[in-house]
């Protein structure tokens, strides 16, 4: 928590615009929902999001390079040069009034006018044998976390995407050898982390293969492709996409789609007056911390816009 | 090696919010000069930009047997939050840098009367909570840490003694790493008997307390 004491929770208390996400997309939202005057409090999980775990962020315009939590250190700046409260908590429930929502976690409720969905999304699990029961003793999801703990042993990366690459550059620092273990013909990065990837001596790409199964004792010792090949590892990093946090949005009878993404318009509105929604979570073709904060800010517009045409006295 | 002018910059911008005094036990030690060093040289920085609110005292493990004994410090450098009771509540095992500088500011706060977040929940389960000493694995670099040590800090803080938190930062402790069989961040274990790994909420963590099936 920051910029909030628990004196100002005040369960009775109204705000303007509550945001719900912990990353760029919510805390871009934020600052312009302040900027705009609104009474605005950010709820999120976890503080940064998903971008928190990349090492690398070179794509966001005005910032040459810095990793994940760097470029969220400089939001968080922003955040308190603002006052901009923060909780870290999780909304499990909405309910709509006739003039505001109710909103529940498990330790507190809250009240707000309007609502701005931006709680991202989660890495997709592959969903083989031996990926739960080895989650912490091999397998991971997130290279910049646990990455210092194969120094000098041999890991794979299984995905083809510019997260499953820049994973495996990061990794390449420290271990002995990658594997990029992609059922592609060809690695989806952006082409200048391909570039790199292809470059990289200690990093080796398997293609159109599949991994079916992950085996070991007490951890990762190899993994089982479709071919019926067993592949020794030591640790196996799973990047193999992602999937928005629209539980929540779909309890409250907000629409998505079928990749379960949050409708919106272009200007971030959903099919509930009042909600909106931005990021990872909606439905935009091409999803980038950039375009994500893009839409959160569209979103405290929209939301400055609603409150101001509601026009309610307290 | 000093402390990256970043995190300095970080240390200084958060404990100007503390606003109350408060005095930390920190226990060092010559077998673990590196670390102490390093440590010292950090809480002096929290120190001088405390505006006074922030005192250290510090006690070499060599030649204070009896407090060792008492606060049963098996590891150095280690720094002590104690309730009114002087018991320990919360442990670092880490020097409080980077992802820790929030989380550890947060908590000395809470210590000194910022209201709890936790307090109420924890509080209404007390009776269903055993005393538990949770350890939270944690690296410099971990995304996800500072959630999760702010969590477990305010439950032991709200919890009336029962609960006792240490933060061990794995990258210094490797032997505690393997012991664990550590090789995700973060990583809790509740009194040596259960696991818990990734971003667990503090519902999760709740419920693991009061052994409710998930």
């Amino acid at each position: 928590m920051f910029n909030i004491d628990m004196e100002d929770i005040d369960p009775e208390k109204t705000y303007d615009l509550i945001v719900l996400g912990g990353g760029p997309t919510a805390i871009g939202c934020a600052i312009y929902a302040a900027r705009f005057a609104l009474d605005v409090l950010v709820i999120g999980k976890i503080f940064g999001g998903l971008i928190a775990t990349t090492h690398l962020v070179e794509n966001y315009p005005g910032v040459t390079s810095t990793s994940g939590q760097g470029l969220m250190e400089m939001f968080k700046e922003h955040m308190n040069s603002l006052s901009i409260p923060y909780i870290t908590d999780e909304i499990r429930s909405i309910e709509q009034t006739s003039d505001h929502f109710v909103l529940h976690s498990f330790f507190q409720k809250f009240k707000a006018k309007s609502v701005v969905i931006a709680t991202g999304s989660e890495r997709k699990k592959l969903g083989i044998p031996g990926e739960e029961e080895f989650a912490g003793r091999g397998v991971s999801y997130c290279a910049t976390c646990d990455g210092p703990f194969y120094k000098d042993k041999t890991v794979c990366v299984i995905g083809g995407s510019d997260s499953a690459a820049k994973e495996a550059l990061f990794l390449s620092q420290n271990v002995k050898k990658v594997y990029i273990i992609y059922r592609g013909e060809e690695i989806r990065a952006e082409p200048i982390n391909k570039k790199r990837v292809l470059k990289n001596q200690k990093i080796e790409i398997i293609y159109k293969t599949n991994v079916t199964e992950i085996k070991g004792d007490n951890t990762v010792k190899s993994v089982i492709f479709d071919n019926g090949k067993e592949f020794e590892i030591d640790g196996v990093f799973i990047e193999v996409g992602s999937k928005p946090n629209s539980d929540l949005a779909k309890h409250i009878g907000i629409k998505t789609n079928q990749k379960d993404e949050i409708i919106i318009n272009r200007v971030s509105e959903t099919n509930i007056s009042g909600v909106f929604a931005a990021g990872d979570v909606a439905d935009a073709p091409f999803k980038q911390a950039i375009t994500g904060v893009a839409e959160g800010v569209i979103a405290a517009y929209s939301a400055f816009d609603y409150i101001k045409e509601m026009n309610i006295e307290y | 090696m000093p402390i990256s002018y970043i995190y300095n910059r970080m240390i200084r911008e958060e404990i100007k919010k503390l606003n109350k005094p408060v005095t930390l036990k920190i226990f060092t030690s010559s077998s673990n000069l590196q670390e102490s060093v390093k440590m010292m040289e950090t809480m002096s920085i929290y120190q001088k930009a405390s505006n006074e609110m922030l005192k250290i005292e510090e006690y070499k493990l060599e030649t204070n047997s009896d407090l060792v004994k008492k606060y049963e410090i098996h590891q150095a450098p280690a720094i002590l939050m104690t309730n009114a009771k002087d018991h320990v509540i919360i442990r670092y095992l880490a020097v409080p840098t980077a992802a820790k500088i929030q989380p550890f500011v947060q908590t000395l706060m809470v210590l000194t009367g910022t209201p709890n977040y936790y307090e109420n929940i924890i509080r209404e389960n007390l009776s269903k909570i055993n005393p538990t000493v949770i350890k939270v694995l944690i690296t410099d670099y971990c995304a996800y840490c500072s959630t999760v040590i702010s969590i477990c800090s305010q439950f032991a803080l709200a919890s009336e003694g029962k609960l006792q938190t240490i933060i061990i930062d794995i990258m210094a402790h490797p032997d505690i790493s393997e012991q664990y069989n550590v090789t995700t961040v973060p990583t809790l274990i509740i009194n040596e008997d259960k696991k818990l790994i990734g971003d667990i909420t503090a519902e999760e963590l709740l419920n693991e307390l009061i052994n409710k099936t998930l």
